[in-house]
């Protein structure tokens, strides 16, 4: 099993899709096996501890045999992820060697919620599933999402982040829907995900000027400037934004894809997608999610990247802010 | 476009470690690959048809498949087959140097045939063994004639480092992409990342050239 | 005592060397003479194994060297060699040059090497060139050097394939000069030359080779002023 693995991994690297599923039945066996009896294993071990020999060397087999495969609390996972997608996962470069982002904080939290110890490990975005594949990592969070292909090669949580688009504008406006944007300046963070949506909307609807900034705060400020008649945000975010300003409205985009967002991806029939799940859903119900996500994507994260930094505008950024429960500065979040 | 290197100002030295992890992987697979290359040349001119065969083997599949695909099968695929763990570093140097001696070994065994035959013979008539009049008369001989081919090849590993990205070292490249990504400003880092090659390689070549020099001083 | 005995040699189709069977004794000095393409270096590198015959023996001392069990490499230390173009090993000082096989082949120790390389080197006059390089020195010292090189293993016998034959005319002297006083200490000694004057006034012996064979084998005066054979007459009438 494991050469077919082995061929079956280096066929991948050049055609992506093939080779899971002959991988997958063996795979499947073993895998889900090893899960599932690990557990009972090791409670035989300890309640055999006294019991004759001849016991002892089975369990001792079998739990051997089984440690492969299986996580137990106090085990070190390993992450893969693509450290140049801010806010998700990046290196504050100016500063330090660290990766940090919103998939670090939410991995540690999974993780110390479920007992194991985190270790994370940078490569490029084409290598990371092959390396789940490869047991070189345990589980991958790089703002991946789950698509049909790469469902063949690795196991998926549920969503975790999904990525819909608002529009924000000023209660008074009167923009209600993605036509009344014709003719209109339509403000959008430098490098985010949403600069790809007002493209779209650019080619959609006549007339609509695109302009970038580089801190969210700061296109809000346009919007009371007059400069912007409205911005795009994550939702997350302008949801935030409205609730905490009498003054904005907004309106969710239609998302064509009702799956579009991130997941974290495992080997094939890991026993890791259930526990992950679990926890996710904990968070998702606590609103712990939430506030993560309100971490790190409300506010100034090309702050924290480095660029655009404008010292002037900082005080009109409390008032953006002042609703942030966690600790402004993002750098802090991955520390516990 | 517009380019702003002053941005990135915070943002060099990150970039600037890299060196340092980019010349070690380059410094080891180069040594190793030139001793395992010496060993291969000597094979392929070597006496027994099967040592032989076998060095010519292993040139043509070196030679002859991408080098990237060697990376990711010593990194991905060899620790499920012997089952060991291997450090992106190992899987990065290993790679080069195995890659790397296929080509040396070609450089090498040109530049043995490429020595006067008298010399094999005066060296034979004097009761030298083979061993050590490869080792002292010939080879010397070659190194010589080979150092600007040998050089380039170093030259070429250098800049081909730039691969272990996919694996995740971070090297010079790596770490251009990152604070790329960091900065949603691709292009600055990635010619700054060029520019630290280009000196690298530039510091590489002066240095063969006085090796060079250094060898010639019996003509 | 070099003993070769119906010695034949074939490069592919091509038979080089056909039934040669010579005795040397020791202390002899003996010149091969004989037209281009004769085969007189090719009999010359028989001896020490250069060349692996293709038929007949060898013996040196008594010990059949052409035996597969014999240790080649054992021979070849106790028979010195000089080459037409020299074969300096040119990275390496002419000190060097005569050290190296002397410290790695016979574990001489480093001064022990070097006193020899000392002695050899104000035997062919060239002291002063102890730490040049080869490439400075002109034709006829670096035969010198070779000459020494090759008598820094203390050979019991020497071979030389046409030792002047790549040097310009002022320099022969020079060369056959050393190659006179090695004879006259009583160095076995086998000359392959053009030098007529040199074989008839050193040489012992002379082995008239053409076409593979040898044809004759006389003292030089014989040779020289009453050659038996019409090839050797022939031969002897184009180049006196």
């Amino acid at each position: 099993m494991k050469k077919a693995g082995f061929l079956i991994a280096g066929a991948m690297l050049f055609t992506a899709a093939c080779g899971a599923e002959e991988n997958a039945p063996e795979l499947n066996e073993t895998g889900g096996n090893n899960g599932d009896n690990n557990v009972e294993n090791n409670a035989d071990t300890n309640e055999a501890a006294d019991n004759e020999d001849t016991d002892e060397n089975n369990n001792e087999e079998n739990g051997a045999e089984n440690e492969e495969d299986a996580y137990e609390e106090g085990d070190t996972l390993i992450m893969g992820t693509s450290a140049d997608y801010p806010p998700f996962e990046y290196i504050e470069t100016g500063e330090s060697e660290e990766i940090v982002g919103f998939d670090i904080d939410l991995a540690n939290r999974i993780t110390e919620e479920l007992g194991y110890e985190l270790e994370v490990e940078d490569m490029d975005f084409g290598s990371l599933i092959p390396a789940l594949d490869t047991d070189r990592v345990d589980f991958v969070m790089a703002g991946m999402r789950p698509t049909e292909e790469r469902r063949e090669n690795a196991d998926f949580s549920d969503i975790y982040f999904r990525s819909a688009h608002s529009i924000v504008t000023a209660a008074d406006s009167g923009i209600e829907d993605v036509d009344d944007l014709e003719g209109m300046t339509l403000g959008v963070q430098l490098g985010s995900i949403q600069e790809g949506q007002a493209e779209e909307l650019q080619e959609d609807v006549e007339g609509i000027e695109v302009e970038t900034r580089d801190r969210i705060p700061e296109m809000i400020q346009e919007i009371h400037t007059n400069r912007f008649d409205a911005v795009i945000l994550a939702d997350t975010v302008a949801d935030n934004y409205t609730d905490d300003n009498d003054d904005l409205t907004s309106f969710t985009l239609p998302n064509e894809a009702e799956e579009d967002g991130n997941a974290i991806a495992f080997q094939l029939d890991s026993q890791l997608t259930e526990e992950f799940n679990g926890v996710l859903a904990e968070l998702e119900e606590s609103g712990e999610l939430d506030e993560l996500i309100l971490e790190w994507f409300d506010g100034d994260v090309a702050d924290a990247a480095g660029a655009g930094e404008d010292e002037e505008e900082t005080e009109e950024d409390n008032d953006a802010e002042n609703n942030e429960e966690a600790d402004e500065d993002n750098n802090n979040t991955n520390e516990d | 476009m517009g380019l702003d290197f002053a941005a990135l100002a915070p943002s060099y030295p990150f970039i600037l470690r890299g060196i340092w992890v980019t010349l070690q992987i380059v410094a080891v697979a180069a040594v190793l690959g030139f001793l395992f290359g010496v060993i291969l040349s000597l094979m392929k001119i070597g006496r027994f048809t099967f040592l032989r065969w076998i060095a010519d083997a292993y040139t043509s599949v070196f030679r002859g498949t991408p080098l990237v695909l060697q990376l990711m099968i010593i990194y991905f695929g060899l620790p499920q087959v012997l089952g060991i763990e291997i450090a992106p570093f190992v899987a990065a140097f290993s790679a080069f140097a195995l890659n790397s001696a296929a080509y040396v070994s070609e450089i090498i065994r040109a530049g043995i045939n490429a020595v006067d035959q008298g010399q094999k013979e005066a060296a034979q008539a004097l009761g030298i063994s083979y061993g050590e009049m490869m080792k002292d008369i010939i080879l010397p001989q070659a190194m010589k004639n080979i150092l600007p081919a040998l050089m380039n090849e170093f030259i070429t590993l250098t800049k081909e480092s730039a691969i272990v990205t996919t694996i995740g070292v971070m090297d010079i490249m790596r770490r251009a992409y990152i604070v790329g990504g960091e900065t949603f400003s691709y292009f600055e880092p990635l010619l700054f990342a060029g520019f630290i090659y280009y000196c690298l390689v530039m510091v590489l070549t002066v240095l063969g050239r006085l090796v060079e020099r250094r060898l010639r001083q019996s003509d | 005592m070099i003993k070769a005995e119906h010695l034949h040699k074939s490069f592919g189709d091509n038979e080089v060397l056909s039934d040669i069977t010579t005795t040397i004794e020791d202390g002899e000095v003996v010149t091969v003479i004989g037209p281009s393409g004769s085969g007189k270096s090719t009999y010359l590198r028989c001896l020490n194994l250069l060349e692996t015959p293709t038929k007949g023996k060898i013996w040196i001392d008594d010990v059949e060297v052409t035996d597969p069990k014999s240790d080649i490499m054992k021979v070849r230390e106790n028979i010195g060699m000089v080459f037409q173009h020299f074969h300096l090993f040119p990275h390496l000082t002419v000190r060097e040059n005569i050290t190296y096989a002397p410290m790695k082949v016979k574990g001489k120790s480093k001064a022990e090497a070097n006193q020899i390389a000392d002695r050899l080197l104000e035997q062919v006059g060239l002291s002063d060139k102890a730490d040049a390089y080869p490439s400075r020195l002109s034709g006829g010292q670096k035969q010198r050097v070779a000459i020494a090189r090759a008598l820094a293993m203390e050979p019991t016998a020497m071979l030389f394939d046409e030792p002047t034959s790549a040097l310009d005319p002022e320099m022969v002297k020079e060369v056959l000069d050393v190659m006179k006083s090695l004879a006259d200490s009583g160095m076995t000694m086998i000359i392959v030359t053009h030098e007529m004057g040199f074989a008839r006034e050193v040489a012992d012996r002379v082995l008239f080779l053409d076409e593979g064979k040898l044809v004759e084998e006389a003292s030089p005066v014989t040779f020289f002023e009453n050659p038996k054979t019409e090839r050797a007459q022939d031969f002897l009438s184009k180049i006196l």
